[in-house]
């Protein structure tokens, strides 16, 4: 698939890396001669100085054959005008753009990206996803990743694994034995540096990160067995107030008014216009690592520091300052994946790697078949993917065990109509599931042929 | 050549009060009310011979806008519609003096409803009539004069009301007055109709409907008051419910009419004051001790009080000495209805920012590097705004005083010269009564009462923050 990147920015390199690595062939068009630089040094792809609504600059990317263009410019309104010259002048079928301003989004203007006036196909808004997965992961206290699938009735859930938690070192089959009525399954585990989809007589261990397939509903008892039993976050605060942290902040207004939440911003016009912006959050102006500003926020009495400012030693560092100082937990966001591995050591509880987040917006509309969701984990090594059974796939009427994919590919859940199913070895798959699944990037291919219909039965 | 367009548009005024002189003037004649007749004749006259004078003498003016004869115009033309509006009854009853005459015109045309003739008069319709419609013009003028000059010169942080109305395009002259006062008078004249037909529908006869139907619309307690305690039920519902309609937003009465639905979740104002109105009415049920239990009558009190309509009923006025009634009855007037309405007092508006401004305050001791912004809807309260705020309730408070204190100095006792200011400054002129219940009325008063409490009525409804401005030195430079 022949790809148009335009942006080489972090969300840019980031989508052209994956596509790269998923064997696209990808261009990169940006202004910025360092950035481009960076990026043909650094990934197989073509990359072009230039300014990507030129249509010159776009022939000469290979507009004309290109099946995607993907517009993550710092501009909104440059990444219009991207998609409207590729649909106008050279008719690229798939066109995927950036907006960060809510004001584009609202759904009294709806119409605005539809073919007749912008022909933008999707809207990404990296920054909103991102908040919206800190949000999840508040939701779920003690994980580390929290994606929903199936409209929210099931939930893809990461968690670390400490030595309190009390099925260590029992083999997986026995967890159904133990407790029946836990509708939940174990798809992957990370231990050592080594993602793998675990069998039913694996055991766990103590340090492991584990991916659990949990319906919704259960998720405060399934969390309970893995030895977390963490107390909802009543005060917040958030070390930040980019577009992430106001984000993050209007969402926690909006779904939980109890909570107490305090953000920290240390360039006093933004720290202004956020105040103007939200109703009840605390905005406090000053250094996060200013021990008499953290004081202010009241961080020895505070039960999460979400650190999402845009410098990473900063968040690591203020999170450290808040753990020190009283904190019960400290979710810090890291874009850069040299801090990643040190977590642990450091006392941080959670690191959220925004790439993830980006690259899986991205990725799960560029899926063919019948894949409804996606989402991207472990630098890709591995998706969990939502898709329908439709009449005409080979997934059809065959049980699980049938289809004879252990090692590479998990069945996490199966949502039939309203019933949510945990599948086993027998477990029949019918037309209209709705089948979660954790796949290992080298699995990704045959899970979409296997939910794709074939052609005949059109 | 500012002056020059002032003494135009003063003579543009006085004629059309002029002019109106001949309702209650062809009701005097209808009901052979010859004495009424003749002091009507005369003021017309005379009223006509000055404003067209002024008309033809400066009809030539520049149309031009500055500050400074936005400033003047209201300030210099309501007394010269005071004397206007006062001129019949000085021709009628002179051994009264003309400040009483000032007073009463002043009283009327601020429609703060206090009269220096009510005995006088009660017994002449058509002066009745008179300084009713005085009052419901007054109410109108409050409305565009809020909206365009006060607003314009962002009076009491009054830009942060976002007005739904159009303003007008052009900068020279005073559009957006006319374009006001042109939109707002259709469903101002329309409500008012409605009023008089509820009422008529409730049992009162047409003069006494059309009289307080031109007083509720207009917030002025200014009626006899045997026509308020002659009302029925039906009839005291129907005047609780135009007062709320008079002392809303005016501009967004225009919005509702316009998009035929209610809009309430825009008209913040409407809502603080529904939610007051119902909390001082229950207050008000709870503090009346009276052994005859009359739910309508807490409510009008509270609902007359928050309008500063004024005019409270015997029932709530005869458990008088009980301090917390009249006090209650004097924060609701304090408080008063809302900016762009015919009513007095601060204003809902204001109030919620001061209590947001306090609690802002309170907060910075808490946080203090939180940045604590003042928001008034979707719109923040800039530095210059919470300054007018504190400079309008500054003035005001200032002003009593000062009115207060020059009243006791003339002899009146403390607390009767405060009721007094009080009334004047928050133009609910009834309520003075309640305030202090041996007060013997506005007829006892002398002339130099009459020239303070006028002055204070000025003050009162142009808002002390733009008196202020005389003080300013760099108004009168240049």
């Amino acid at each position: 698939m022949k790809v148009i990147v335009c942006g080489a920015g972090q969300v840019g390199f980031n989508i052209a890396q994956h596509l790269a690595d998923q064997n696209n062939d990808v261009t990169v068009i940006d202004r910025s001669v360092d950035l481009i630089r960076k990026i043909s040094e650094s990934l197989d792809v073509q990359a072009l100085v230039g300014h990507a609504p030129d249509p010159d600059m776009l022939d000469k990317a290979g507009a004309s054959d290109a099946d995607l263009l993907v517009a993550v410019t710092t501009s909104d309104e440059v990444n219009m005008i991207v998609c409207q010259v590729a649909h106008s002048l050279f008719s690229i079928p798939t066109k995927i753009a950036r907006i960060r301003n809510q004001a584009y989004l609202k759904s009294n203007w709806a119409d605005l990206f539809s073919r007749d006036n912008l022909p933008i196909d999707v809207v990404i808004s990296p920054e909103m996803e991102v908040a919206q997965a800190l949000y999840r992961g508040l939701e779920v206290p003690g994980a580390f990743n929290v994606v929903p699938f199936a409209d929210g009735k099931v939930r893809m859930i990461g968690l670390q694994l400490n030595e309190n938690c009390p099925v260590l070192d029992t083999p997986l089959r026995q967890l159904s034995e133990l407790f029946p009525k836990l509708q939940t399954i174990v798809t992957a585990v990370y231990r050592a540096g080594r993602l793998f989809v675990p069998r039913s007589d694996d055991q766990l261990q103590a340090g492991d990160a584990i991916m659990i397939a949990v319906d919704a509903e259960t998720t405060e008892r399934a969390m309970a067995v893995f030895g977390h039993e963490e107390q909802h976050a009543q005060r917040i605060v958030i070390v930040g107030g980019g577009n992430i942290g106001l984000a993050l902040a209007s969402i926690l207004e909006r779904e939980n008014r109890k909570q107490n939440v305090k953000l920290i911003e240390i360039n006093t016009v933004r720290a202004r216009a956020l105040a103007e912006k939200l109703d009840k959050t605390v905005v406090i102006n000053g250094d996060a690592l200013n021990r008499e500003i953290l004081a202010e926020a009241n961080i020895s009495q505070t039960d999460t520091i979400i650190s999402i400012a845009d410098d990473d030693e900063v968040n690591i560092l203020s999170s450290l300052l808040a753990k020190q100082q009283g904190c019960k937990r400290a979710v810090t966001l890291m874009n850069n994946p040299i801090y990643t591995g040190l977590v642990g050591s450091l006392g941080i509880d959670v690191a959220l790697d925004p790439r993830e987040t980006t690259v899986s917006s991205i990725v799960r509309h560029i899926r063919r078949g019948r894949i409804r969701d996606l989402h991207s984990i472990y630098e890709g090594k591995a998706e969990i993917i939502e898709a329908e059974v439709l009449a005409g796939s080979e997934v059809l009427k065959k049980t699980i065990g049938a289809l004879r994919m252990h090692g590479d590919v998990k069945f996490g859940m199966i949502v039939r109509g309203d019933e949510t199913i945990v599948p086993t070895a027998d477990t029949q798959v019918q037309e209209g599931d709705r089948v979660i699944v954790l796949a290992m990037a080298e699995a990704v291919k045959t899970i979409e042929q296997l939910f794709s219909a074939r052609a005949d039965i059109f | 050549m500012w002056k020059s367009r002032i003494f135009f548009l003063i003579g543009c005024w006085v004629l059309l009060f002029s002019g109106l002189q001949l309702i209650p003037l062809l009701f005097a004649l209808m009901s052979q009310d010859d004495l009424a007749v003749g002091g009507l004749t005369i003021s017309l006259v005379v009223s006509a011979l000055v404003g067209g004078s002024l008309f033809l003498g400066f009809r030539s003016a520049e149309k031009i806008r500055i500050s400074r004869l936005t400033i003047f115009l209201p300030l210099v033309g309501t007394p010269v519609l005071a004397i206007v509006a006062g001129l019949p009854l000085f021709i009628l009853f002179p051994d009264h003096g003309f400040m009483a005459a000032f007073f009463d015109g002043m009283s009327q045309i601020t429609t703060n409803g206090s009269s220096a003739f009510d005995d006088r008069i009660a017994s002449i319709p058509s002066l009745i009539l008179w300084r009713a419609i005085t009052s419901w013009l007054g109410g109108l003028v409050a409305i565009s004069f809020s909206l365009s000059l006060l607003m314009a010169l962002n009076s009491g942080g009054l830009q942060l009301h976002r007005s739904p109305l159009y303003f007008g395009e052009r900068e020279t002259g005073y559009q957006r007055l006319s374009s006001i006062t042109s939109s707002v008078l259709p469903i101002y004249a329309g409500l008012t109709s409605f009023c008089w037909l509820f009422l008529v529908i409730s049992g009162s006869n047409s003069f006494q409907a059309l009289v307080l139907s031109l007083s509720a619309i207009s917030t002025s307690g200014g009626v006899p008051e045997a026509m308020l305690t002659g009302q029925s039920s039906l009839g005291r519902i129907v005047l609780i419910i135009f007062l709320l309609v008079g002392m809303s937003n005016w501009d967004f009465h225009h919005l509702r009419y316009r998009k035929r639905s209610f809009a309430i979740k825009q008209d913040r104002e409407l809502r603080f004051t529904l939610l007051t109105a119902f909390s001082a009415s229950v207050i008000l049920m709870v503090l009346n001790t009276q052994d005859s239990f009359a739910i309508l009558d807490p409510i009008f009190a509270s609902v007359s009080a928050l309008s500063t309509f004024g005019a409270i009923p015997e029932s709530m006025r005869s458990s008088n000495g009980e301090l917390p009634l009249a006090i209650l009855l004097m924060c609701l007037a304090a408080v008063g209805g809302t900016v762009a309405s015919t009513s007095g007092g601060l204003k809902q508006m204001r109030v919620f920012l001061i209590f947001r401004m306090g609690k802002a305050e309170i907060d910075r001791l808490g946080h203090p590097n939180g940045i604590h912004t003042v928001r008034y809807g979707k719109a923040t309260a800039e530095p210059r705004d919470i300054e007018a705020i504190w400079l309008l309730l500054g003035a005001f408070i200032f002003t009593m005083a000062l009115g207060a204190t020059a009243l006791a100095i003339l002899g009146l006792s403390f607390q009767e010269a405060l009721a007094l200011a009080f009334a004047s400054m928050t133009l609910s002129g009834p309520i003075a009564f309640a305030a202090d219940p041996a007060f013997p009325g506005y007829d006892s008063l002398n002339q130099a009462d009459y020239f303070i409490l006028s002055c204070l009525l000025v003050v009162g409804r142009l808002e002390a923050s733009l008196c202020m401005a005389l003080f300013a030195k760099a108004l009168w430079r240049g």
